[in-house]
């Protein structure tokens, strides 16, 4: 199989009749045969409908191949936080083992409607917290690149499956880092668009003043193919912003050469692996040379991003997982048949339900929360968060000869071995720091690779750019990608 | 911020999630716990006065759709229906069975 198959390649191929909709989607399935009891992506894999779909749609081909939707086709891989009707969603949680989607997410419902095909359901950090994929309740997936360190998190599942080509592209989603971080760790290209640039309904809610779903993919240009046909309005989801984002797939036509590229200085400073900050800076140099404007800025409250994050996120987190309490979603196996009050019930289901790091989160939230320390934590941090997002409006104010795009490191070292942070979660929050900022503010950003690697681990910057401006960061990072890097 | 016993089983109440009982996830639990909390007076040193907290995501205002009834074919009514109906653990004649909540 050819292993730098794109979408946009694949688009040609079916239109050419280079191969069929059936082979491709069997070459991806045979890949997850053969290698995903090692690497462990999947969670499900929809083995006969994705080819029966495939069936149905090598049909049509043979009809029409006029005004085919660029996913037409396209094999993918769906994070098992988001919701397919008739399937199994578990959020890699216990407490969900036995939960059955009763409706389409969105974004699936947009993804049919273009005529993808569903591969199957991929592993996370449960709930989506954490950064290494080692919290999910099934299992540990391995970085297809090294298969003693983590694929990173919590989109490990999604990230590893494009970098391992086992789909042609993904879905993860992003409150602190969770596609940007293992797309780095995998070195695939992974976006966390604008807050409210894809609804959200139908994606199990962590915390919901950060979450979006974004791509995962092999090129900027397929990972905005992807974010055009999730992304617009949803009256479902009430904070989906009405904005349209199109032509996505032709980014040479967006000119990028005016833009002026800020480099931020609290993000290279102490923690940040030497080898990656050498390779930021070498591609800061290219940009240079390329004849773009850079400018150094400050975003002053970056350093205060994880204590601020991992106050919020627990505090939403603890309400948003109050859902799950045993009456609905499926249910434990085990609480079945036992007879017990309805308390009881809840604190048994949940005490057997949710792992650690869940448990852990939902304990700080309840404390930041409760009575006599809201004020000095919850309210406190929604404070630095304001001021966070006014760093940001800051840099970015056109008024004020503003940058229009940001350029950072996305982690401070590269993939880490397995179990070297797994029992100490102040340092796996630690690894979060530089991703965090563009969810607090609610910007979008581009994570991809500088070309550069690290006794063979791949190194990421991102690019994060003004609200909605989705179309200028891939332009950005689509042109690095073709001609710079 | 010391997290003790009394709190940490106070948390556990709070949260609705049966307390741990074995001794040594008690105590790694407590010393994570406290070590996060810690890590978070970094934000004292911040000046904050006058500063109002972000609750939200983003500046953009909530839009709520208009709360009317669908016309769903009957057949999409039953099978949404029975959708959530079939995640109940416990169901009686299509209806969700809850534990009495006194004895």
């Amino acid at each position: 199989m050819d292993k730098n198959l794109t979408i946009k390649k694949f688009h040609k191929g079916i239109i050419n009749g280079d191969f069929s909709v059936v082979e491709i989607t069997d070459e991806y399935l045979k890949n997850i045969e053969n290698k995903d009891s090692e690497i462990g992506s999947f969670l499900d894999v929809y083995k006969d409908e994705a080819i029966k779909k495939s069936k149905e749609l090598d049909e049509k081909l043979k009809n029409t191949k006029d005004n085919l939707s660029m996913m037409f086709g396209v094999p993918m891989a769906i994070k098992d936080n988001i919701l397919v009707e008739g399937k199994r969603s578990t959020s890699a949680s216990k407490i969900l083992e036995n939960y059955i989607s009763s409706y389409d997410a969105t974004v699936i419902s947009k993804l049919k409607k273009d005529e993808a095909v569903l591969l199957g359901k991929t592993n996370l950090d449960e709930f989506a917290m954490g950064a290494s994929t080692e919290q999910s309740a099934f299992k540990v997936t391995k970085n297809p690149i090294d298969h003693e360190r983590v694929p990173g998190g919590s989109s490990g599942g999604s990230a590893s499956a494009v970098a391992g080509n086992m789909a042609l592209g993904a879905l993860g989603s992003d409150t602190g880092g969770s596609i940007r971080q293992p797309a780095g760790f995998c070195g695939i290209v992974g976006l966390k668009p604008t807050y409210g640039s894809v609804s959200r309904y139908g994606l199990m809610a962590l915390a919901s003043s950060l979450d979006q779903i974004g791509p995962l993919a092999k090129t900027v240009e397929d990972a905005g193919i992807i974010f055009e046909s999730i992304s617009g309005k949803d009256n479902f989801d009430s904070t989906s912003a009405d904005t349209i984002f199109d032509d996505l797939n032709n980014l040479d036509s967006v000119e990028t050469k005016d833009f002026t590229i800020g480099v931020p200085k609290e993000y290279f400073v102490e923690g940040l692996d030497k080898k990656i900050e050498k390779s930021i800076y070498d591609t800061i140099e290219k940009f240079k040379k390329a004849g773009y404007k850079i400018k150094e800025i400050s975003l002053p409250h970056t350093k205060y991003a994880v204590s601020c994050y991992y106050i919020i996120l627990p505090a939403e987190a603890s309400a948003n997982l109050a859902r799950y309490d045993g009456l609905r979603y499926g249910g434990l196996d085990s609480l079945r048949e036992g007879k017990m009050n309805l308390l009881s019930r809840y604190l048994k289901e949940r005490g057997d339900g949710f792992g650690d790091e869940p448990t852990r989160r939902i304990l700080l939230g309840a404390f930041v929360l409760s009575s006599g320390y809201y004020d000095a934590y919850y309210s406190k941090a929604q404070k630095v968060r304001r001021l966070m997002m006014e760093d940001f409006s800051m840099v970015f104010d056109k008024n004020k000869d503003g940058v229009d795009v940001i350029l950072a490191p996305v982690t401070p070292t590269t993939a880490f071995k397995i179990g070297e942070k797994k029992d100490d979660p102040l340092a796996m929050y630690l690894s979060d720091i530089f991703t965090i900022p563009a969810n607090m503010a609610g910007l979008p950003a581009l994570s991809l690779p500088t070309g550069d690697l690290v006794n063979g681990l791949p190194i990421n910057f991102q690019i994060i750019g003004r609200y909605f401006d989705e179309k200028n960061i891939l332009a950005l990072g689509h042109c690095y990608e073709n001609r710079l890097k | 911020m010391e997290i003790n016993d009394d709190l940490l089983d106070h948390l556990f109440a709070l949260s609705r999630i049966e307390s741990e009982k074995d001794p040594k996830k008690r105590e790694k639990l407590k010393k994570d716990l406290s070590k996060i909390l810690d890590y978070f007076k970094d934000l004292e040193s911040v000046e904050t006065t006058n500063v109002k907290p972000l609750f939200g995501g983003s500046f953009l205002d909530n839009v709520y759709r208009k709360d009317e009834k669908q016309n769903l074919a009957p057949e999409e009514k039953k099978r949404i229906r029975e959708n959530c109906v079939d995640d109940f653990p416990v169901k009686e004649h299509g209806y969700l069975r809850v534990p009495p909540i006194f004895e």
